[in-house]
């Protein structure tokens, strides 16, 4: 069984991660350990460290997580590779970068009637092309906003648990970005 | 100072061992994990080994969890000799309509002294009885009053027993606890910070009090004290709050107001009156003590702990709380150069503060299962935090990755 490390720019990133690890690979005790930073420039500056630790702690497969933020996904993957992977000790093939388009969050938006396991009473329109929001965070908060115009949704709270629910077929439908990480570990279980 | 121990049934300690503390020590966890569980087992130990009632209660432990048969056994380095002490209560009899559980208290002192290896049983109390190593006349003693301070009552200063009794008292009297905030006994007036100028009456009355070995947590009295019959300490207070030490204070007086005529209780008697005033460094103001932020107070009350109750052991809770992190990292060096004679143990959270330890320092701590679990750092993993921090991480980011997923 694999052991995974599971490197992004924040804690809640890492922690969503590790539930979408574990469902892809359909094994709710997968050991996943995470690191989350704060933002991307901790992730390029310290990731090779801390893929190395990761590595000698016993981790064999690791994921590097790295938003695309408007930016070319081509750009960032290879931003990834030269400054996390390339100066650490893990092998190429042992770790998989995926780029989310725009951000995580449009992970979950691709299925946001997810949201309806959280907040019974919130029950949202189905959103065609996720990846094509601009801040998908955002969006969200938007969307959450009660009959108060109080916001229910919480990225740093709230991730991990949508996560637990969005449908992963559809998931990889609407996100190609999440492909990857979905082929890695299911061939990596 | 403490260089072990065993914590069982106390809280989420269901066992718990602590080994080779050294003098200075970080518990590191998450919220919950039992690292303030710990810091109070160890405090508990301390002065229900001294109290005269000890057994009369259990502060920190209802009766529920008295039925859990809580025990605690600290292992005291003092001199060229090792010390055991153990206390446990258990419960040998269920609690009937209208009576509680009985219970059976026991406590042990045992010596190993440099160069051996074997322990000494110097006492072994259970109930009221007291029996010793040297086969002498077994002894009765109040069930309530420990033993401790009762064989230091009854034995003469020339019995051979009497010199470890007054070393292993001299230890637990200065273990203290240093809670994360200034947290004031609600039913003890005597500690209770006092708002305005203090009366003499007042301040005689917590003198008295603490002449008799009672601790406190007064910052105000222990300043008046300093200033009074301390002269060296309350300088030294100034220094290391003033612009050459954490630069929070530029000065602290105490102005005594002699001769006042009081209006109540008896219109007419004079009185005298001590008045306390701090002067933050950056502002022209004179300021009571509850006029300071949070973060001063709280320097200020750690800063006393270590040069005014000179505590073998300063348990400390959480000292970031409310300090700025370039001021946390001063403060914790300035506890760091006093370990030996003090040891510091503390509970914390900040990076910062994990940064100013050493691997070696550090005990982790988590809980299983409703349990509380320890461990230090292997060797193995000493030495990689040693290189993960030579590329330019910190040990708080290295303890972070060790957490178990």
């Amino acid at each position: 069984m694999a052991r995974y490390a599971v490197l992004g720019e924040d804690r809640s990133d890492v922690e969503t991660l590790q539930v979408l690890i574990r469902r892809l690979a359909a094994n709710p005790r997968l050991r996943v350990k995470t690191k989350g930073y704060d933002g991307c420039g901790g992730l390029l500056r310290k990731g090779a460290r801390d893929l190395d630790e990761f590595s000698k702690q016993g981790c064999d497969r690791f994921v590097v997580a790295y938003d695309a933020d408007r930016d070319d996904p081509l750009t960032r993957r290879e931003l990834a590779r030269t400054r996390v992977l390339a100066p650490s000790i893990v092998a190429p093939e042992a770790c998989c970068i995926v780029v989310p388009v725009q951000e995580l969050e449009a992970w979950l938006l691709a299925d946001v009637s997810a949201v309806v396991n959280i907040w019974p009473t919130w029950r949202p329109d189905p959103i065609a092309n996720p990846e094509r929001i601009e801040d998908p965070k955002e969006h969200l908060e938007k969307l959450s906003r009660d009959s108060q115009r109080r916001p229910r949704y919480s990225h740093k709270l709230n991730n991990p648990d949508l996560a637990r629910h969005v449908d992963l077929t559809v998931l990889e439908r609407k996100c190609p970005s999440f492909i990857a990480l979905a082929a890695f570990v299911r061939a990596n279980p | 100072m403490l260089t072990s121990a065993h914590i069982k049934n106390f809280r989420s300690c269901k066992d718990v061992k602590l080994d080779n503390l050294g003098h200075m020590v970080a518990l590191v966890g998450r919220n919950g994990a039992g690292k303030t569980t710990i810091l109070k087992a160890l405090e508990w130990v301390a002065t229900t080994a001294l109290a005269s009632d000890a057994f009369d209660r259990l502060p920190e432990i209802d009766p529920g969890e008295a039925l859990a048969e809580p025990s605690v056994d600290i292992e005291i380095h003092a001199g060229d000799h090792a010390y055991r002490y153990c206390v446990a209560r258990t419960f040998w009899e269920e609690a009937t309509q209208g009576r509680p559980p009985r219970v059976r208290d026991q406590e042990s002192l045992s010596l190993r002294s440099s160069g051996d290896n074997t322990w000494q049983r110097l006492f072994d109390r259970t109930d009221d009885r007291v029996t010793f190593g040297d086969r002498r006349p077994t002894v009765e003693l109040n069930p309530s009053t420990a033993a401790i301070p009762a064989l230091s009552s009854l034995l003469a200063n020339s019995d051979p027993l009497q010199p470890h009794i007054v070393a292993v008292t001299e230890v637990l009297q200065r273990v203290r606890y240093y809670p994360g905030q200034l947290i004031f006994h609600p039913f003890d007036p005597v500690d209770k910070e006092p708002s305005g100028p203090i009366s003499e009456i007042m301040y005689d009355h917590w003198a008295a009090a603490h002449a008799s070995g009672q601790p406190s947590t007064s910052v105000l009295f222990r300043v008046i004290y300093a200033h009074t019959n301390r002269p060296s300490i309350f300088a030294e207070l100034k220094q290391l709050m003033g612009p050459g030490g954490l630069d929070l204070l530029r000065d602290i007086r105490v102005v005594t107001i002699g001769d006042v005529e009081e209006a109540r209780p008896q219109p007419g008697r004079r009185r005298r009156y001590y008045d306390v005033t701090f002067s933050p460094t950056r502002s022209g103001a004179e300021l009571s003590l509850d006029q300071l932020s949070g973060g001063t107070r709280h320097a200020l009350y750690l800063l006393l702990g270590l040069l005014y109750d000179e505590s073998s052991t300063m348990l400390i809770e959480q000292p970031e709380d409310g300090i700025h992190p370039g001021l946390l990292a001063k403060l914790i060096d300035i506890l760091r150069v006093n370990t030996d004679p003090t040891q510091i143990m503390l509970a914390s959270h900040s990076p910062v503060v994990l940064s100013s330890v050493q691997p070696r320092d550090l005990i982790l701590v988590d809980i299983c299962e409703g349990s509380t679990a320890v461990r230090t750092l292997t060797a193995s993993e000493i030495q990689r935090a040693e290189d993960y921090m030579q590329r330019d991480g910190s040990l708080a980011e290295y303890l972070e990755l060790l957490q178990e997923e």
